[in-house]
Protein backbone atom coordinates (compact mmCIF):
# COMPACT_ATOMS: atom_id res chain seq x y z
CA UNK A 1 0.00 0.00 0.00
CA UNK A 2 1.34 3.43 -0.87
CA UNK A 3 0.40 6.53 1.47
CA UNK A 4 0.98 10.34 1.60
CA UNK A 5 0.85 11.09 4.96
CA UNK A 6 1.03 14.68 5.97
CA UNK A 7 -0.57 16.73 8.48
CA UNK A 8 -1.20 19.18 6.44
CA UNK A 9 -2.45 18.88 2.76
CA UNK A 10 -1.68 20.71 0.12
CA UNK A 11 -4.72 22.89 -0.27
CA UNK A 12 -4.93 23.89 3.04
CA UNK A 13 -1.49 25.11 2.43
CA UNK A 14 -2.75 27.49 -0.37
CA UNK A 15 -5.92 28.46 1.63
CA UNK A 16 -7.99 25.60 0.71
CA UNK A 17 -7.33 26.69 -3.41
CA UNK A 18 -6.82 24.68 -5.75
CA UNK A 19 -4.16 25.78 -8.51
CA UNK A 20 -7.14 26.15 -10.57
CA UNK A 21 -9.41 28.19 -8.66
CA UNK A 22 -5.58 30.48 -7.83
CA UNK A 23 -5.38 31.51 -11.28
CA UNK A 24 -8.93 32.34 -11.42
CA UNK A 25 -8.53 34.17 -8.09
CA UNK A 26 -6.03 35.99 -9.75
CA UNK A 27 -8.31 36.70 -12.64
CA UNK A 28 -10.31 37.92 -10.73
CA UNK A 29 -8.46 40.76 -9.32
CA UNK A 30 -6.86 41.78 -12.27
CA UNK A 31 -10.38 42.38 -13.55
CA UNK A 32 -11.04 44.23 -10.53
CA UNK A 33 -13.32 42.24 -8.54
CA UNK A 34 -11.49 41.55 -5.00
CA UNK A 35 -14.87 40.10 -3.05
CA UNK A 36 -13.06 36.36 -3.30
CA UNK A 37 -9.83 37.79 -2.34
CA UNK A 38 -11.18 39.25 0.61
CA UNK A 39 -13.52 36.41 1.50
CA UNK A 40 -10.33 33.47 1.54
CA UNK A 41 -7.45 35.62 2.61
CA UNK A 42 -8.68 38.24 5.68
CA UNK A 43 -10.14 35.41 7.69
CA UNK A 44 -6.40 34.49 7.97
CA UNK A 45 -5.54 38.21 9.08
CA UNK A 46 -5.99 37.27 12.80
CA UNK A 47 -3.07 34.27 12.37
CA UNK A 48 -0.85 35.76 10.50
CA UNK A 49 -0.82 39.06 13.01
CA UNK A 50 -0.51 36.27 15.86
CA UNK A 51 2.62 34.45 14.47
CA UNK A 52 4.37 37.88 13.76
CA UNK A 53 3.55 38.20 17.38
CA UNK A 54 4.78 35.07 18.32
CA UNK A 55 8.00 34.20 16.06
CA UNK A 56 9.24 37.89 16.54
CA UNK A 57 7.37 39.16 19.62
CA UNK A 58 6.21 41.92 18.05
CA UNK A 59 4.22 44.58 19.49
CA UNK A 60 0.45 44.57 18.59
CA UNK A 61 0.28 47.52 16.59
CA UNK A 62 3.01 47.30 14.88
CA UNK A 63 2.31 43.40 14.36
CA UNK A 64 -1.03 44.68 12.86
CA UNK A 65 0.32 46.98 10.46
CA UNK A 66 3.14 44.86 9.02
CA UNK A 67 0.33 41.90 8.07
CA UNK A 68 -1.54 44.93 6.61
CA UNK A 69 1.22 45.67 4.96
CA UNK A 70 1.72 42.15 3.76
CA UNK A 71 -1.35 41.54 2.46
CA UNK A 72 -1.15 44.77 0.57
CA UNK A 73 1.72 43.38 -1.11
CA UNK A 74 0.58 39.79 -1.44
CA UNK A 75 -2.57 41.13 -3.45
CA UNK A 76 -0.55 43.63 -5.97
CA UNK A 77 2.19 40.78 -6.53
CA UNK A 78 -0.49 38.18 -7.36
CA UNK A 79 -2.25 40.86 -9.26
CA UNK A 80 1.71 41.21 -11.16
CA UNK A 81 1.80 37.83 -12.00
CA UNK A 82 4.63 37.85 -9.17
CA UNK A 83 3.52 34.93 -6.76
CA UNK A 84 3.66 31.25 -7.61
CA UNK A 85 1.44 28.52 -6.74
CA UNK A 86 2.88 26.28 -3.95
CA UNK A 87 2.82 27.35 -0.47
CA UNK A 88 0.85 30.36 -0.05
CA UNK A 89 0.10 30.57 3.79
CA UNK A 90 3.94 30.02 4.19
CA UNK A 91 4.68 32.65 1.54
CA UNK A 92 2.33 35.63 3.16
CA UNK A 93 3.15 34.74 7.12
CA UNK A 94 7.23 35.18 5.78
CA UNK A 95 5.87 38.38 3.97
CA UNK A 96 4.27 39.39 7.38
CA UNK A 97 7.62 38.93 8.97
CA UNK A 98 9.76 40.81 6.65
CA UNK A 99 7.44 43.75 6.69
CA UNK A 100 7.52 43.69 10.58
CA UNK A 101 11.11 44.09 10.01
CA UNK A 102 11.14 47.06 8.23
CA UNK A 103 8.54 48.70 10.47
CA UNK A 104 10.68 47.68 13.70
CA UNK A 105 13.80 48.31 11.28
CA UNK A 106 15.49 45.06 12.58
CA UNK A 107 17.26 43.35 10.02
CA UNK A 108 15.64 40.58 7.44
CA UNK A 109 17.05 37.41 6.96
CA UNK A 110 14.19 36.25 5.06
CA UNK A 111 13.71 35.30 1.43
CA UNK A 112 11.08 34.99 -0.10
CA UNK A 113 11.15 31.72 -2.42
CA UNK A 114 7.65 32.11 -4.23
CA UNK A 115 8.05 35.66 -5.41
CA UNK A 116 9.61 36.37 -8.41
CA UNK A 117 12.09 38.86 -9.62
CA UNK A 118 11.46 40.68 -6.81
CA UNK A 119 11.42 44.82 -7.36
CA UNK A 120 10.45 47.21 -4.63
CA UNK A 121 8.89 50.47 -6.06
CA UNK A 122 11.10 53.22 -5.56
CA UNK A 123 10.67 54.70 -2.02
CA UNK A 124 9.86 58.14 -2.33
CA UNK A 125 6.23 57.22 -1.24
CA UNK A 126 7.57 58.49 2.47
CA UNK A 127 8.43 62.15 0.84
CA UNK A 128 5.48 63.91 2.06
CA UNK A 129 6.62 66.40 -0.27
CA UNK A 130 6.67 64.54 -3.27
CA UNK A 131 3.69 62.56 -2.54
CA UNK A 132 1.90 66.60 -1.84
CA UNK A 133 2.74 67.55 -5.52
CA UNK A 134 1.60 64.16 -7.44
CA UNK A 135 -1.32 64.35 -5.53
CA UNK A 136 -2.21 68.20 -6.19
CA UNK A 137 -1.93 66.51 -9.96
CA UNK A 138 -3.99 63.48 -9.54
CA UNK A 139 -6.77 66.06 -8.26
CA UNK A 140 -6.70 67.92 -11.52
CA UNK A 141 -7.28 64.74 -13.94
CA UNK A 142 -10.02 64.11 -15.24
CA UNK A 143 -12.20 60.36 -14.55
CA UNK A 144 -11.37 58.71 -17.39
CA UNK A 145 -7.42 59.65 -17.07
CA UNK A 146 -7.87 58.07 -13.27
CA UNK A 147 -9.28 55.02 -14.54
CA UNK A 148 -7.25 54.30 -17.18
CA UNK A 149 -4.14 54.43 -14.83
CA UNK A 150 -5.55 52.90 -12.34
CA UNK A 151 -6.46 50.28 -14.52
CA UNK A 152 -2.68 50.16 -15.73
CA UNK A 153 -0.55 50.88 -12.44
CA UNK A 154 -2.98 49.07 -9.79
CA UNK A 155 -4.74 46.22 -11.66
CA UNK A 156 -1.69 45.58 -13.81
CA UNK A 157 -4.07 45.27 -16.98
CA UNK A 158 -2.16 45.75 -20.21
CA UNK A 159 -3.15 48.62 -22.48
CA UNK A 160 -4.01 46.14 -25.27
CA UNK A 161 -6.69 44.87 -22.58
CA UNK A 162 -7.92 47.81 -21.63
CA UNK A 163 -8.34 49.22 -25.39
CA UNK A 164 -10.23 46.00 -25.91
CA UNK A 165 -12.12 46.49 -23.78
CA UNK A 166 -13.02 50.15 -24.48
CA UNK A 167 -13.25 49.64 -27.78
CA UNK A 168 -9.97 51.77 -28.88
CA UNK A 169 -6.64 51.52 -30.75
CA UNK A 170 -4.01 50.42 -28.17
CA UNK A 171 -2.13 53.06 -30.15
CA UNK A 172 -4.22 55.75 -28.95
CA UNK A 173 -4.81 54.66 -25.54
CA UNK A 174 -0.93 54.39 -25.17
CA UNK A 175 -0.83 58.54 -26.34
CA UNK A 176 -3.75 58.79 -23.90
CA UNK A 177 -1.88 57.58 -21.04
CA UNK A 178 0.63 59.41 -21.65
CA UNK A 179 -0.77 62.32 -21.90
CA UNK A 180 -2.52 61.52 -18.25
CA UNK A 181 1.12 61.26 -17.03
CA UNK A 182 2.53 64.49 -18.86
CA UNK A 183 -0.06 66.36 -16.91
CA UNK A 184 0.01 65.06 -13.70
CA UNK A 185 3.89 65.69 -13.73
CA UNK A 186 2.59 69.05 -15.79
CA UNK A 187 1.29 70.27 -12.54
CA UNK A 188 4.66 69.33 -10.67
CA UNK A 189 6.52 71.31 -13.27
CA UNK A 190 4.67 74.70 -12.27
CA UNK A 191 4.41 74.18 -8.60
CA UNK B 1 13.79 63.51 -5.77
CA UNK B 2 11.59 66.53 -7.00
CA UNK B 3 14.34 67.20 -9.05
CA UNK B 4 14.09 63.96 -10.74
CA UNK B 5 9.85 64.81 -10.94
CA UNK B 6 10.75 68.63 -12.74
CA UNK B 7 13.79 66.76 -15.33
CA UNK B 8 11.95 67.82 -18.73
CA UNK B 9 14.06 64.70 -19.87
CA UNK B 10 12.58 62.05 -17.57
CA UNK B 11 12.54 58.88 -19.54
CA UNK B 12 8.91 56.60 -20.30
CA UNK B 13 10.19 53.84 -17.89
CA UNK B 14 11.55 56.45 -14.92
CA UNK B 15 7.86 58.11 -15.60
CA UNK B 16 5.91 55.04 -15.16
CA UNK B 17 8.06 54.28 -11.72
CA UNK B 18 7.28 57.35 -10.27
CA UNK B 19 3.75 57.33 -11.59
CA UNK B 20 3.08 53.69 -10.86
CA UNK B 21 4.35 53.54 -7.17
CA UNK B 22 1.96 56.57 -6.49
CA UNK B 23 -0.84 55.36 -8.02
CA UNK B 24 -0.08 51.95 -5.99
CA UNK B 25 0.34 53.73 -2.92
CA UNK B 26 -2.72 55.90 -3.28
CA UNK B 27 -4.98 52.98 -4.06
CA UNK B 28 -3.27 50.56 -1.31
CA UNK B 29 -4.12 53.39 1.61
CA UNK B 30 -7.63 53.22 0.31
CA UNK B 31 -7.65 49.54 0.55
CA UNK B 32 -5.66 49.80 3.73
CA UNK B 33 -8.49 51.67 5.49
CA UNK B 34 -11.57 49.49 3.52
CA UNK B 35 -9.73 46.25 4.93
CA UNK B 36 -9.60 48.03 8.63
CA UNK B 37 -13.64 48.21 8.33
CA UNK B 38 -13.70 44.65 7.25
CA UNK B 39 -11.74 43.34 9.38
CA UNK B 40 -13.36 45.00 12.63
CA UNK B 41 -16.91 44.10 11.18
CA UNK B 42 -16.93 40.82 9.94
CA UNK B 43 -14.00 39.26 11.62
CA UNK B 44 -13.91 41.27 15.44
CA UNK B 45 -9.89 42.21 14.53
CA UNK B 46 -8.97 45.63 15.48
CA UNK B 47 -5.20 47.24 15.24
CA UNK B 48 -4.83 47.82 19.20
CA UNK B 49 -2.64 50.40 20.47
CA UNK B 50 0.10 49.43 22.35
CA UNK B 51 0.58 51.45 25.56
CA UNK B 52 3.43 54.01 26.03
CA UNK B 53 6.68 52.61 27.09
CA UNK B 54 7.56 53.90 30.61
CA UNK B 55 10.86 56.48 30.72
CA UNK B 56 14.19 54.75 31.47
CA UNK B 57 14.30 56.17 35.00
CA UNK B 58 10.78 54.85 35.86
CA UNK B 59 11.68 51.48 34.32
CA UNK B 60 15.07 51.04 36.39
CA UNK B 61 12.51 52.19 39.51
CA UNK B 62 9.21 50.04 38.94
CA UNK B 63 10.91 46.53 39.83
CA UNK B 64 12.79 47.80 43.36
CA UNK B 65 9.86 49.52 44.19
CA UNK B 66 7.60 46.42 43.29
CA UNK B 67 10.37 43.98 45.49
CA UNK B 68 9.89 46.52 48.53
CA UNK B 69 6.24 46.43 47.99
CA UNK B 70 5.57 42.81 47.95
CA UNK B 71 7.94 42.46 50.78
CA UNK B 72 6.21 44.69 53.04
CA UNK B 73 3.11 43.26 52.39
CA UNK B 74 4.06 39.98 52.94
CA UNK B 75 5.58 40.96 56.21
CA UNK B 76 2.47 42.86 57.18
CA UNK B 77 -0.23 39.77 56.53
CA UNK B 78 2.21 37.03 57.38
CA UNK B 79 4.27 38.39 60.77
CA UNK B 80 1.87 38.52 62.85
CA UNK B 81 0.85 34.94 62.44
CA UNK B 82 4.14 33.85 62.38
CA UNK B 83 4.84 34.94 65.24
CA UNK B 84 1.92 33.05 66.82
CA UNK B 85 1.52 30.09 65.45
CA UNK B 86 3.56 27.27 64.28
CA UNK B 87 4.95 29.34 60.85
CA UNK B 88 4.91 25.72 58.50
CA UNK B 89 1.45 25.00 59.63
CA UNK B 90 0.29 28.85 58.69
CA UNK B 91 1.95 28.15 55.66
CA UNK B 92 0.60 25.19 54.52
CA UNK B 93 -3.18 26.38 55.19
CA UNK B 94 -2.21 29.42 53.05
CA UNK B 95 -1.33 27.70 50.36
CA UNK B 96 -3.55 25.33 50.09
CA UNK B 97 -6.13 27.51 48.88
CA UNK B 98 -4.51 28.69 46.12
CA UNK B 99 -5.73 25.93 43.92
CA UNK B 100 -3.93 26.18 40.34
CA UNK B 101 -6.71 24.44 38.72
CA UNK B 102 -9.47 26.59 39.92
CA UNK B 103 -7.45 29.65 38.65
CA UNK B 104 -6.62 28.31 35.37
CA UNK B 105 -8.36 29.44 32.11
CA UNK B 106 -7.28 28.47 28.65
CA UNK B 107 -5.06 30.98 27.41
CA UNK B 108 -3.95 31.08 23.31
CA UNK B 109 -0.85 30.41 24.24
CA UNK B 110 -1.54 27.00 25.71
CA UNK B 111 -3.80 26.21 23.02
CA UNK B 112 -0.60 27.08 20.85
CA UNK B 113 1.58 25.47 22.87
CA UNK B 114 -0.39 21.78 22.32
CA UNK B 115 -0.59 22.79 18.86
CA UNK B 116 3.41 23.23 18.36
CA UNK B 117 3.62 19.79 20.49
CA UNK B 118 1.37 17.80 18.81
CA UNK B 119 3.25 19.04 15.48
CA UNK B 120 6.70 18.92 17.06
CA UNK B 121 5.97 15.02 18.28
CA UNK B 122 3.98 14.04 14.68
CA UNK B 123 6.98 14.78 12.70
CA UNK B 124 9.45 13.41 15.16
CA UNK B 125 7.43 10.27 14.78
CA UNK B 126 6.11 9.90 18.11
CA UNK B 127 2.51 9.49 17.40
CA UNK B 128 0.75 7.84 20.25
CA UNK B 129 2.50 11.36 22.04
CA UNK B 130 0.99 13.69 19.19
CA UNK B 131 -2.49 11.62 19.83
CA UNK B 132 -2.51 12.18 23.22
CA UNK B 133 -1.48 15.75 23.11
CA UNK B 134 -4.28 16.25 20.75
CA UNK B 135 -6.56 15.04 22.59
CA UNK B 136 -5.96 17.50 25.60
CA UNK B 137 -5.86 20.23 22.64
CA UNK B 138 -9.30 18.73 21.23
CA UNK B 139 -10.86 19.39 24.97
CA UNK B 140 -9.95 23.14 24.95
CA UNK B 141 -13.39 25.36 23.68
CA UNK B 142 -11.39 26.76 21.12
CA UNK B 143 -9.79 24.16 19.77
CA UNK B 144 -10.30 24.02 15.85
CA UNK B 145 -11.68 21.40 12.79
CA UNK B 146 -8.60 21.51 11.77
CA UNK B 147 -7.17 20.16 15.28
CA UNK B 148 -9.30 17.57 14.91
CA UNK B 149 -8.32 16.42 11.79
CA UNK B 150 -5.23 16.47 12.90
CA UNK B 151 -5.43 14.40 15.61
CA UNK B 152 -7.24 11.77 13.58
CA UNK B 153 -4.16 11.73 11.46
CA UNK B 154 -2.23 11.36 14.64
CA UNK B 155 -4.45 8.29 15.55
CA UNK B 156 -4.24 7.08 12.38
CA UNK B 157 -0.02 6.80 11.91
CA UNK B 158 -0.37 5.48 16.27
CA UNK B 159 -2.35 2.45 14.40
CA UNK B 160 -5.39 3.35 16.16
CA UNK B 161 -7.84 2.68 13.63
CA UNK B 162 -10.91 3.25 15.50
CA UNK B 163 -10.28 6.25 16.93
CA UNK B 164 -8.86 8.15 14.00
CA UNK B 165 -12.01 6.81 12.10
CA UNK B 166 -14.54 8.15 14.53
CA UNK B 167 -12.74 12.00 14.53
CA UNK B 168 -12.33 12.06 10.60
CA UNK B 169 -16.59 11.00 10.68
CA UNK B 170 -17.51 14.10 12.95
CA UNK B 171 -15.93 16.34 10.42
CA UNK B 172 -17.46 14.63 7.39
CA UNK B 173 -21.22 14.75 9.09
CA UNK B 174 -21.71 17.72 9.72
CA UNK B 175 -19.68 18.72 6.47
CA UNK B 176 -17.09 21.63 6.57
CA UNK B 177 -14.14 23.09 5.91
CA UNK B 178 -12.19 19.23 6.11
CA UNK B 179 -14.62 17.03 5.08
CA UNK B 180 -12.77 16.10 2.19
CA UNK B 181 -9.69 15.98 3.58
CA UNK B 182 -11.37 14.06 6.76
CA UNK B 183 -12.76 11.49 3.76
CA UNK B 184 -9.42 11.09 2.02
CA UNK B 185 -8.24 9.77 6.09
CA UNK B 186 -11.10 8.14 6.39
CA UNK B 187 -10.88 6.12 3.60
CA UNK B 188 -7.34 5.46 4.15
CA UNK B 189 -8.39 4.62 7.62
CA UNK B 190 -10.61 1.63 6.41
CA UNK B 191 -8.47 0.29 4.33
CA UNK B 192 -5.38 0.34 6.98
CA UNK B 193 -7.90 -1.39 9.43
CA UNK B 194 -8.38 -3.75 6.78
CA UNK B 195 -12.39 -2.90 5.63
CA UNK B 196 -11.43 -2.23 2.22
CA UNK B 197 -14.46 -2.30 0.46
CA UNK B 198 -15.57 0.45 3.03
CA UNK B 199 -12.28 2.64 2.44
CA UNK B 200 -12.36 2.58 -1.21
CA UNK B 201 -16.67 3.44 -0.89
CA UNK B 202 -15.06 6.97 1.00
CA UNK B 203 -12.33 7.65 -1.51
CA UNK B 204 -14.40 7.19 -4.35
CA UNK B 205 -16.84 9.82 -2.73
CA UNK B 206 -14.22 12.63 -3.70
CA UNK B 207 -14.88 14.50 -6.32
CA UNK B 208 -12.59 16.40 -9.36
CA UNK B 209 -14.14 19.56 -7.68
CA UNK B 210 -13.36 18.75 -4.12
CA UNK B 211 -9.79 19.84 -4.87
CA UNK B 212 -7.86 18.34 -7.24
CA UNK B 213 -4.34 17.49 -5.51
CA UNK B 214 -6.52 15.11 -3.27
CA UNK B 215 -8.92 13.80 -6.29
CA UNK B 216 -5.48 12.48 -7.56
CA UNK B 217 -4.81 10.90 -4.50
CA UNK B 218 -8.08 9.32 -4.00
CA UNK B 219 -7.95 8.11 -7.44
CA UNK B 220 -4.42 6.51 -7.27
CA UNK B 221 -5.20 4.56 -3.63
CA UNK B 222 -8.49 3.19 -5.78
CA UNK B 223 -6.33 2.48 -8.86
CA UNK B 224 -3.95 0.49 -6.88
CA UNK B 225 -4.38 -3.05 -7.14
CA UNK B 226 -6.11 -4.04 -3.55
Amino acid sequence: MRYLWRVVTFEQKNFNLSEIEFNELRDKLVNGDQHLFEHIFLQHFQKCMDYVIREDKAEDDVAYDATMDAFLSFRMKLVQGKVNYGNLRFLLTRMARQHYYKRAKKENTLDLDLIQHQVADEDFTNNADVMELLQRGWSTLGEKCKHLLHSFYYLGQPLKSIAARTNRKPDALRKQKQRCVDQLRGVVLVK
Amino acid sequence: MTEKLEDPNLSEEDKDAIVGAFVRHQENERLRKHWETLLKEKHQVSRKATPPKRSATLRKLFLPVLAIAATLLLLLVFLPDLMAKNGEQMLAANLSEISIEGVRSESTTTVDSLRDQVRTTYLAGDFSTAATTGERLLSLPSASTEDQLNLGVAHLRAGNYAQASQYFTGLIDPPGNFTTEARYYLGLSLLSSGNTKAGLEELQKIRETDGGSIYQKAQALIDASW
